[in-house]
């Protein structure tokens, strides 16, 4: 072959390649819509992602950092959403990153690492997304079981010594607390790997954590008790007719309480998990209250449709069982927040505290209003479990803007509401309850976004002056991916 | 008459050794403790329950290479999977997922659950063919 005609067929060569361009590299419209958009939504740019592999940095701190306040607050939440191109249609759908907020000595330092969960490791080496996200349909890979879609995306558990990345279809993911390097999937028992473990276990001051998980075209409900030494101390299985979606629950003495929202399963070809769950308003909202001793299911009981992501605490006092929830009307939140990743924010129906009293011996339901637009609910380890009285939420102002805006503390008592505006300026995240040296109360810490100098700050309020505002903040030079959940581990 | 009928036999015959060599060759081993097993399925009605054929190798990272010999030609199905702890079947956990590599030939996959036979389904001519099957 003549130099001039192997030429000539690379540059044919080229001119096909062109024409017939792998899906990945062409236009991809909710990157396109995202790109087009932020410019009038600057908030949804809070969801751009991490290009880089880890994040670390010192942070300015403005006030006093209380020198008392001393260890680690792990947080975690979606953090790659685009690969070869391509973008996440939803914000659940990106890779975990876990991050670390250093306490010593009043000062302040972050660092963070995704997760290389073996979907993030396959996935960075092809250079492009292989396996279906929450809300994406993507099935460049076929899946061998629910960790290979695992993100551990949801929440950072500090417990027994170990620290798990959560997510609520899969296994927990072990990390190393120190560098957060991953050290893998964390099995239980052989005949339970990459069973559904949620991200939002409950630990009891005992030590004791709490878990579930949720396998919904089998109505299938998992139980774990892990124990204080953080060995299995017992797993069962419970059949929920109609299960779906279940994020969270509380604990009490004697029970687990788990709110089912009314979704009718539709198994279709390519429909992703959200897909499959289509809001049926005309059904109940169904509390599944479970024997804590035995795992068995002890009453369901119901109520009018709702959507529930968060719970807070409760408690049991003989027949009667009374917790917080946060409930909004419908599903248009898990909705809007597809619209977020193509930089659109429609209308989401908001989410309030109510506080609910089952009696379980009449199946009935009673409902009080705690705050309106609430979300991310947190009481102190201490409650965990047992009656409480302080209720610590994220509010917002405004159903049109995403995310919160606020922090509030509640007295579930007496209804009364310290509340702190951090403004329309911020994105503000789960804050938590630490308990003071002194035994009496609490410091609030939590992060903050702003919005237009796109940083990143660790606020800590304290619980006798909420909305005194921040008596510290700890800025960082940058911005990092927002989180959904976090806990702190004491040095 | 007698000429023709001897023809008519030996083609008969020639029918009934009519055989083809189906490679397998299974990929996206991660470790060398175990075997591969593989299932040869001619039926939707025995698809995953009754193999007419199996044949098994020692794991080593990276393929294996499997030999079916002397298959009819026709269509077939095949499940394979890595008996990584060697207990001689595929692990799952307690509510059926499996927790071993497994894989199906065309790679096929099902919608929460195993494939299909027809989805799995691959011709295998007279003069005989590779499959690749990439464990998942």
């Amino acid at each position: 072959m003549q130099r001039r005609d192997f030429l000539l067929g690379l540059a044919a060569g080229a001119g096909s390649a062109m024409l017939a361009l792998p899906a990945w590299v062409r236009a991809d419209e909710t990157r396109d819509g995202y790109l087009k958009n932020l410019p009038s939504q600057p908030r949804l740019a809070a969801l751009r992602g991490c290009a880089t592999d880890h994040l670390s940095g010192t942070a300015s701190i403005t006030g006093r950092w209380p020198a008392e306040i001393k260890g680690t607050f792990y947080r975690n939440g979606p953090a790659r959403f685009e690969l070869g191109g391509e973008r996440y249609q939803h914000w659940f759908d990106g890779d975990g990153m876990v991050h670390a907020w250093s306490i010593d000595a009043g000062q302040v330092r972050h660092t963070a690492r995704f997760v290389r969960t073996q979907k993030y490791v396959e996935e960075s080496a092809a250079g492009q997304f292989l396996y279906p996200a929450f809300a994406t349909d993507i099935m460049r890979r076929p899946v061998r079981n629910n960790d290979t879609v695992n993100t551990a995306n949801t929440n950072a558990v500090p417990h027994a010594g170990k620290l798990y990345a959560l997510w609520e279809g899969g296994s927990a993911t072990e990390l190393d607390p120190a560098s957060l390097a991953t050290q893998g999937i964390h099995t239980w028992r052989d005949d339970l790997a990459a069973l559904p473990f949620s991200a939002h276990p409950k630990i009891t001051p005992d030590g004791v954590l709490w878990n579930f998980g949720v396998v919904p075209g089998a109505n299938k409900l998992l139980l774990w008790r892990i124990d204080a030494d953080g060995s299995l101390g017992k797993f069962g299985m419970v059949q929920i007719p109609q299960l779906a979606m279940v994020h969270d629950f509380i604990v009490t003495a004697r029970y687990m309480v788990f709110l089912v929202p009314p979704f009718d399963l539709q198994s279709e070809p390519h429909a992703s998990y959200l897909q499959q769950h289509v809001w049926n308003g005309k059904r109940p909202l169904r509390a599944v209250v479970v024997n804590r001793n035995d795992f068995t299911v002890h009453r369901i009981l119901e109520m009018p449709a709702g959507m529930v992501f968060h719970l807070g605490n409760g408690w049991d006092e003989g027949d009667i069982l009374r917790f917080d929830a946060c409930i909004a009307a419908d599903d248009s939140t898990l909705q809007s927040l597809k619209g977020v990743m193509r930089g659109e924010y429609g209308h989401a129906s908001r989410a309030d505290s109510v506080l609910l009293t089952l009696d379980l011996k009449r199946g009935t339901v009673g409902s009080e209003m705690l705050l309106r637009g609430t979300e991310f609910p947190r009481v102190a380890s201490a409650d965990v479990g047992g009656r409480y009285r302080q209720l610590f939420v994220t509010t917002s102002h405004s159903t049109q803007e995403f995310g919160m805006s606020g922090v509030a503390c509640i007295d579930v008592d007496s209804g009364r509401t310290d509340r702190y505006e951090y403004g329309s300026d911020w994105i503000v995240e789960e804050h938590i309850p630490l308990p003071k040296a002194s035994a009496k109360g609490q410091w609030l810490v939590g992060v903050a976004y702003h919005v237009h100098q796109q940083q990143t700050m660790l606020a800590v309020f304290d619980d006798k002056q909420l909305s005194q505002g921040p008596v510290a903040r700890a800025r960082l030079p940058y911005a990092a991916p927002l989180c959904f959940h976090g806990n702190f581990l004491a040095a | 008459m007698k000429l023709l009928s001897v023809f008519a036999a030996v083609l008969a015959v020639s029918n009934l050794v009519q055989a083809a060599d189906l490679n397998v060759e299974v990929a996206g081993l991660k470790q060398a403790k175990g075997k591969v097993f593989v299932a040869v399925y001619n039926r939707a009605e025995d698809f995953l329950k009754q193999p007419m054929r199996t044949a098994t190798v020692d794991a080593q990272p990276g393929t294996v290479k499997l030999l079916i010999a002397g298959l009819p030609p026709g269509d077939y199905a095949l499940s394979v999977f890595h008996d990584e702890n060697a207990n001689g079947k595929l692990d799952t956990n307690l509510i059926g997922m499996p927790v071993e590599p497994y894989g199906f030939s065309n790679d096929a996959a099902g919608n929460y659950g195993p494939p299909s036979f027809k989805q799995s389904l691959l011709h295998v001519p007279e003069a005989g063919t590779t499959a690749t099957v990439n464990l998942r």
